[in-house]
């Protein structure tokens, strides 16, 4: 293999430069133990350095070959504060790249500071996490359906460090499954589909001997070359979330033809390599779930979840075989409260950044936070370096836009699913914009309503029927005017008759008669109104018709006042008499009668009024 | 629903000592809730809804039937207001029921 040449070039210039490192640091001991279960390479390094030297050492140097180094999507470095077995609480050591001065081009190194200095003969323990993507190069590159699927590993078998390691040891776990090829060492044992190197003891800074392991692996090499990840923030208590999948099976490519009936009716046929459905972890309480693509809804997926979380099975509309390619889109919406918080009068988003996916590898990732609108003094807190950006959204309702903040990272795992914050001010009375714009959209139908019934639209303003027009609605003008006044004075009516039944029921003639006297002045206030509009309808032309009818009801009304008022003062008579109730009674019924005689009337001619 | 915050407080408190964490608990974030129970949407937009849908009625009954001299602007004006409002609420809730969240 032409990258195992590579290497050969690549040792002769660390044999050059071993001389020349530092000597201050030995590590005493190193287990590294890489899992290859799936298909993201996680290697986990337990180490003991000791520093042999007399100066303080604050930060020890990791070394990675290039080429693995460019797959290293994360590294993470745990110390462990207690001694011995006894584990006190781990902490989590920064780990940067560095370049140091006279070290190889061909090696990248990383750095991991120490929380206080190493001392003299001083020893310290770190875990350390590297996760690898796109490390099993699938060998052959071309299978057909009904193929396993082989993939190469390699690394080197003695660590490879710029400090002389003591003892280490070396372990691969491997899926299970037929192991093709190992390269062999005199220590190297294959048990129960795991590989053991060493231990191998004093060996000097630098050492490289590469290892190659052929196995198979059939794990769903699920890989999106990109994903976006829109999270829109709603304050009327929604948040959003929009994924777009650009999603590739990312093993070896499939040859031949696909057929359909061996894949659905041949077991050992059915093409172990290819994935018919992915699992999304949601967040509990996720609700409105879609799944769909450019052409509409793909119907098959499954969905359950419980208090703590929730779980969503998609299957693509197709077997994802090497090399395949499908995109689709999933969006859930999540409940407001359990991810966006108050903290110092700043709104605080706190969500998962990385997809909801099992085991998925995602080439790059853009995630969008889509803020409301009116949201200013955006800043983002993100537990590992991104490129951030902001543009500006278009959606519902919106005048100037809503802010996005635009995350992207490339080479994302699954242990990236970390939370991050973005923090944002935003105002409450924002929120009132939308229901503004819908309340000024359904005022200005009204308004152009009204500009309608008020705009006088004929042409000739002097023509015989447009006059005739003009004089109809006065007259009608005039009608209603006169309803409504008479209207008012059978209101005058009632508060009489009221005033009377108090009388009845108090005996306080006084009231009764401050009543009356309210009543008359009233009511001569509106007859004072009734007649220029009773003159007008007099002479009007257009109203020859009505005006018998109006004549009459004023009549009526007129005829009814005089009966009321006639009434009344029988019956405070009757009172200031001290007559007995059957008395008062039997002297204005027949009074009684003929009032409601008149109102009947008075309302027949109103009601007739009415319907012209 | 209601889930207290305290899962956040621990994330954040992670790296402090524990002399720190008791201020933290006390400047701990507050969850941010929307401003009317989203429970209520679908009943608050029939409810707000049918309001706007009465007070429009009135309007063009209005409208239809009073002569152009008796018509007031004033009176007008007041009853369209009254019924935007009941509308544009209305269809801000019935917006938000749907599931389309401005």
């Amino acid at each position: 293999m032409a990258i195992v040449s590579r290497f050969a070039f690549f040792l002769l210039w660390i044999s050059v430069l071993s001389s020349t490192t530092h000597s201050e640091l030995v590590i005493s001991r190193i287990d590294r133990r890489v899992d290859l279960s799936s298909h993201i390479v996680r290697a986990l390094f337990s180490l003991k350095v000791e520093n042999v030297g007399s100066k303080v050492v604050s930060e020890v140097l990791l070394a990675f070959p290039n080429m693995q180094a460019k797959n290293l999507a994360a590294i993470k470095t745990l110390y462990n504060e207690g001694r011995g077995k006894v584990k006190a609480s781990s902490v989590s050591l920064p780990t940067t790249v560095v370049e140091p001065e006279g070290m190889p081009p061909e090696l990248t190194f990383y750095s991991v500071s120490l929380p206080k200095g190493l001392e003299k003969g001083g020893t310290v323990s770190l875990d350390i996490l590297a996760i690898f993507t796109h490390s099993l190069q699938p060998f052959p590159e071309e299978i057909t359906q009904a193929d396993g699927q082989l993939v190469v590993y390699q690394d080197s078998a003695y660590y490879l460090s710029p400090y002389t390691v003591k003892v280490q040891t070396l372990g691969i776990r491997l899926p299970g499954g037929r192991v093709e090829s190992y390269t062999k060492f005199p220590n190297a044992k294959l048990v129960d589909s795991e590989i053991t190197y060493g231990p191998f003891e004093n060996f000097p800074a630098f050492s490289y001997s590469p290892v190659i392991v052929h196995f198979e692996n059939n794990y769903p090499f699920a890989v999106a070359h990109e994903l976006v990840r829109e999270i829109e923030i709603s304050h009327w208590g929604n948040v959003q979330i929009t994924e777009h999948y650009n999603l590739v099976h990312g093993g070896a490519k499939t040859k031949g033809g696909f057929s359909r009936l061996d894949y659905q009716a041949r077991a050992s046929v059915r093409g172990a390599s290819s994935f018919n459905h992915l699992i999304f972890r949601l967040p509990p309480r996720a609700h409105s779930i879609y799944y769909r693509d450019e052409i509409g809804n793909i119907s098959t997926s499954h969905f359950w979840g419980d208090s703590r979380k929730t779980q969503l099975e998609i299957e693509p509309r197709f077997p994802i075989f090497g090399g395949w390619k499908t995109s689709f889109t999933i969006g859930y919406g999540l409940p407001l409260q359990d991810f966006l918080f108050k903290v110092d009068g700043k709104r605080m988003l706190n969500i998962t950044f990385g997809s909801p996916m099992d085991e998925v590898i995602v080439d790059n990732l853009i995630v969008k936070v889509v803020l409301p609108e009116g949201s200013n003094g955006i800043s983002a807190s993100v537990p590992f370096p991104t490129k951030q950006g902001e543009e500006i959204k278009y959606s519902h309702l919106d005048i100037v836009g809503r802010p996005v903040l635009v995350l992207e990272k490339s080479n994302v795992v699954p242990e990236h699913n970390l939370y991050f914050q973005v923090y944002y001010h935003f105002n409450n009375l924002s929120l009132l914009g939308e229901p503004v714009m819908l309340i000024s959209g359904f005022f200005l139908l009204f308004v152009a309503c009204i500009v309608y019934m008020h705009t006088d639209m004929s042409i000739s303003k002097s023509s015989a029927s447009y006059l005739a027009k003009i004089q109809l609605e006065e007259v009608q003008a005039t009608v209603q005017q006169i309803q409504n006044i008479i209207n008012q004075c059978l209101a005058v009516h009632d508060k009489l008759d009221a005033s009377l039944r108090d009388l009845s029921r108090t005996g306080d003639v006084q009231s009764c008669k401050i009543a009356r006297k309210t009543a008359d002045a009233q009511l001569k206030e509106l007859v004072k109104e009734l007649k220029p509009l009773a003159t007008f309808l007099h002479h009007s032309p257009q109203a020859s018709h009505i005006w018998p009818k109006v004549e009459e009801l004023v009549a009526k009304e007129k005829d009814m006042q005089d009966k009321m008022f006639l009434r009344h003062s029988t019956v405070v008579d009757c009172f200031e008499k001290k007559l007995g109730g059957r008395e008062i009674e039997n002297r204005i019924a027949s009074q009684q009668q003929k009032l409601a005689a008149v109102r009947q009337e008075v309302d027949d001619l109103l009601e007739f009024l009415d319907e012209i | 629903m209601v889930r207290s915050p305290s899962r956040s407080v621990i994330l954040f408190t992670f790296p402090l000592s524990s002399s720190f964490r008791v201020l933290e608990i006390l400047r701990a974030p507050k969850p941010v809730t929307s401003p009317v129970p989203v429970q209520w949407y679908p009943a608050l937009s029939a409810l707000l809804l049918i309001g706007g849908l009465f007070f429009t009625a009135f309007f063009f009954i209005y409208e239809a039937t009073s002569s152009t001299r008796n018509r007031s602007l004033a009176k007008e004006v007041v009853i369209a207001a009254v019924a935007s409002t009941f509308l544009g609420f209305g269809s801000l809730f019935l917006l938000l029921a749907t599931g389309v969240y401005v």
